[in-house]
């Protein structure tokens, strides 16, 4: 008897630890395309990298109309498409993998075999919302939700004014459960569940003022936007942030910049920037007070031993930061030319993931978007960012006279679990004093 | 309380209502001085003779009819058939003249007939020693369906049946024949369509019948130790079937499992799901679930018996699925 070849499904696979759900892009391949195993299948956008996915498997690929276009929001191990064996008639595989048989909610566990409860794969393709051209308002989107929610919980969330569509649903198939709807109530209305009618019977709070009927349209957050967003978070509630800063004088570096630049005219290299000269003085200081460069840790603080420097980078997406790593061992020119190559990558989002892990300590620059001094936000597990203020030629009294000098103003937010002011200072006074003699 | 079998708590029952009215008769095969297959009418021969224990030949078309024609006269027969299997050879005359003849004689006609049998798999008694019938009974109108699961409630429910005008089907499980639970001494009553909340809980609803409200009951136990609080019913009579008190536990917990040794089509758990689903749907929150013994006939192979029968293994596996849906 001739077993049929079953087809081999393409999922998405998770491109970091975290990572729940991505962005799908792209197909590399067209339908009907014989894949050799390992050849790019697909591009997948993860939370903030975008890359493209092999084959595991040779295959016809067979993708079907209702599966996930690009922009669609794709769950990690969601079935997108699949891989024929070559030769095998594809009319057995019509159905597409959305339109596979689906547990019906009534169906009793199989009788014929009570021991083992039958237990059809579960559909894990759950394509949300076309999120990309025309954004209908927020009602519509409501209504074509294709969110799935207990009836209890459906009637749970209206009582209490709950908006479930955003809701991530904890059952067994992604389904909204009365506790998920119980969990994102707002703390202040669990009180009146039961009685959602009294409200309209008080006087408008505050609060409520604030939340009118506004027309407006949705813009769902993208995996990088969630990514910022949830890392940000955990840094402010769980970091003691604390803010210092200087003026420095960055005379010195504006003529150290004027002589790189002219040395590396006819190279075909770009001259170093002043954020590459000061990724250098960073870690130079940092190898003098490690503290900045520690960890905060359950089990106790971690000193790591390189020291790998972090930069953020503005992209359309939103901020990246890719890290220079062991920048101890690598001279100026070194420094420079990697982290045009991470900024480079970050803008065209082809960063991989190892680019942007194992960062001990950040630096940040609004300089060149004429901002004097601000309030960088820490990086966890990271204890320090630097931020980068704008260099301004300012007059300044030296002695009895006044001279014009290159000035700038260095903000460090550290973490002040692990490291005291007076410390921190003392890092920005060697910084200070490398910059001077640079 | 003291603790009686089932078997010896519904002949408390029978023995308690033969004195107290002397219009009951028992009839079937090896009732009489025998004192039935499963000790039924044990020692009631020795007290009441044979005009009131009537052995009967193999033919249970033949003195089913007997039966009713009696009932008609205003006695109040017992129909013991040892094996509910062999209800089925009298089914003509129980769904075509017991359960209707009431409503064809416009009430003026009663029909106070108790009709006893064991029902359930177990002790490689095979298929025709096996079966489970009271979805079927409870389909017709004018029949009432008693499914017991402890002697206490036996004991109650067979006096009620006792006195009772209307047709009842008292099904016993074999298996829980021999189990002890506390029994109430002398007069015991109790109202059908009146479910029995076994244990309270909050996470989900288990709906369980006779041998099956055990083996729930132990799920119970290894669930609570994880922190599953189940709420366990006994419906103890199908028909009637207490709404009510299914629906309000759905309330609260959102979920159902109906566990059920008999077959899963258009059986008691299909009609519990329905009203459920019907009535309850805003409550739940997560599918209606229902575990079923295997649909074929009973196999005799004792290991292959036992795997048809939901097991407390599967029955607490299903629960869990079922929290985690």
């Amino acid at each position: 008897m001739n077993e049929p070849i079953m087809p081999t499904p393409i999922t998405v696979p998770r491109l970091g630890w975290t990572m729940e759900e991505g962005t799908f892009i792209g197909w590399l391949k067209n339908n009907g395309d014989l894949v050799q195993a390992g050849e790019p299948l697909f591009t997948l956008e993860g939370e903030k990298a975008t890359q493209d996915i092999e084959a595991t498997e040779g295959g016809i690929l067979q993708l079907s109309d209702d599966g996930p276009k690009p922009g669609d929001t794709v769950k990690v191990g969601a079935v997108l498409a699949l891989l024929l064996e070559e030769g095998a008639s594809d009319a057995r595989h019509k159905r597409t993998p959305q339109s596979a048989p689906q547990e019906s909610p009534s169906t009793s566990i199989d009788p014929t075999h009570p021991e083992a409860p039958a237990r059809p794969p579960v559909p894990v393709l759950e394509l949300e919302l076309a999120l990309d051209a025309p954004q209908p308002p927020v009602a519509t989107v409501i209504a074509t939700a294709s969110v799935r929610i207990s009836p209890r919980a459906a009637r749970r969330a209206i009582a209490m004014g709950v908006p479930w569509q955003d809701l991530r649903g904890t059952g067994r198939t992604g389904r909204i459960r009365e506790r998920d709807v119980l969990a994102a109530a707002p703390k202040a209305t669990s009180g009146v569940a039961a009685t959602p009618n009294t409200s309209r019977n008080k006087p408008a709070s505050a609060t409520s003022g604030l939340q009118p009927q506004l027309s407006g349209r949705l813009i769902p957050f993208s995996p990088t936007r969630r990514a910022i967003a949830r890392r940000l978070s955990e840094a402010t509630h769980s970091a003691v942030p604390v803010t210092l800063t200087a003026q420095v004088d960055a005379t010195q570096l504006a003529r150290l910049r004027v002589q790189l630049k002219a040395a590396a005219l006819g190279t075909g290299h770009p001259a170093p920037t002043f954020q590459d000269i000061l990724v250098k003085l960073a870690t130079q200081a940092l190898r003098e007070h490690r503290l900045l460069n520690a960890q905060w840790r359950e089990e106790g603080l971690f000193i790591p031993d390189p020291i790998n420097i972090a930069i953020a980078v503005d992209t359309e997406e939103g901020l990246l930061v890719p890290v220079l790593r062991d920048v101890a061992q690598m001279t100026l020119e070194q420094i420079a030319a990697s982290s045009r190559r991470l900024i480079e990558l970050a803008r065209a989002r082809r960063l991989q993931p190892g680019d942007l892990e194992g960062g001990t300590f950040t630096i940040t620059n609004l300089g060149g978007l004429g901002i004097d001094a601000f309030t960088p936000v820490i990086n966890p597990p990271q204890c320090a960012i630097l931020g980068l203020g704008r260099v301004q030629r300012q007059a300044v009294v030296t002695g009895d006279g006044i001279v014009a000098r290159e000035r700038m103003i260095l903000s460090l937010t550290f973490d002040h679990r692990i490291v005291d002011g007076a410390p921190a200072a003392r890092f920005l006074g060697t910084l200070s004093r490398l910059m001077d003699i640079a | 309380m003291r603790q009686l079998t089932m078997m010896k708590a519904t002949l408390e029952a029978l023995s308690g209502e033969m004195a107290r009215n002397p219009a009951i008769f028992v009839l079937g095969e090896g009732i009489g001085k025998r004192g039935g297959n499963f000790n039924t009418t044990s020692g009631l021969f020795d007290f009441h003779g044979p005009q009131r224990l009537r052995d009967t030949p193999i033919s249970e078309r033949g003195f089913v009819g007997l039966a009713c024609g009696a009932a008609m006269t205003g006695t109040r027969p017992v129909v013991d058939f040892m094996f509910a299997d062999f209800v089925l050879d009298a089914a003509g005359e129980i769904i075509n003249q017991i359960a209707k003849i009431q409503y064809m004689s416009s009430g003026r006609i009663k029909m106070p007939i108790v009709l006893r049998g064991c029902i359930g798999i177990g002790h490689a008694a095979a298929t025709h020693h096996s079966g489970s019938y009271y979805s079927l009974y409870a389909q017709f109108p004018g029949l009432r369906v008693v499914v017991p699961s402890m002697p206490g409630d036996a004991k109650g429910l067979l006096t009620t049946a006792l006195r009772c005008d209307d047709p009842v089907l008292f099904l016993e499980h074999r298996e829980v024949l021999g189990l002890k639970g506390p029994v109430p001494e002398g007069d015991h009553l109790v109202e059908f369509g009146k479910a029995s909340v076994m244990r309270q809980g909050s996470d989900v609803t288990v709906v369980a019948l006779a041998l099956m409200v055990h083996k729930a009951l132990a799920a119970c136990d290894i669930l609570e130790r994880d922190g599953i609080s189940v709420e366990l019913i006994d419906p103890r009579t199908i028909a009637p079937l207490d709404h009510d008190t299914i629906l309000r536990s759905v309330a609260k917990t959102g979920r159902l499992l109906i566990v059920d040794e008999a077959f899963a089509p258009c059986g008691i758990g299909a009609e519990i799901a329905a009203l459920v689903a019907d009535v309850g749907f805003d409550e739940l929150d997560a599918p209606i679930r229902r575990l079923n013994g295997a649909h074929t006939p009973t196999p005799y192979s004792p290991p292959l018996e036992t795997a048809v029968v939901p097991s407390t293994e599967i029955i607490t596996q299903a629960i869990r699925d079922l929290c985690d849906e």
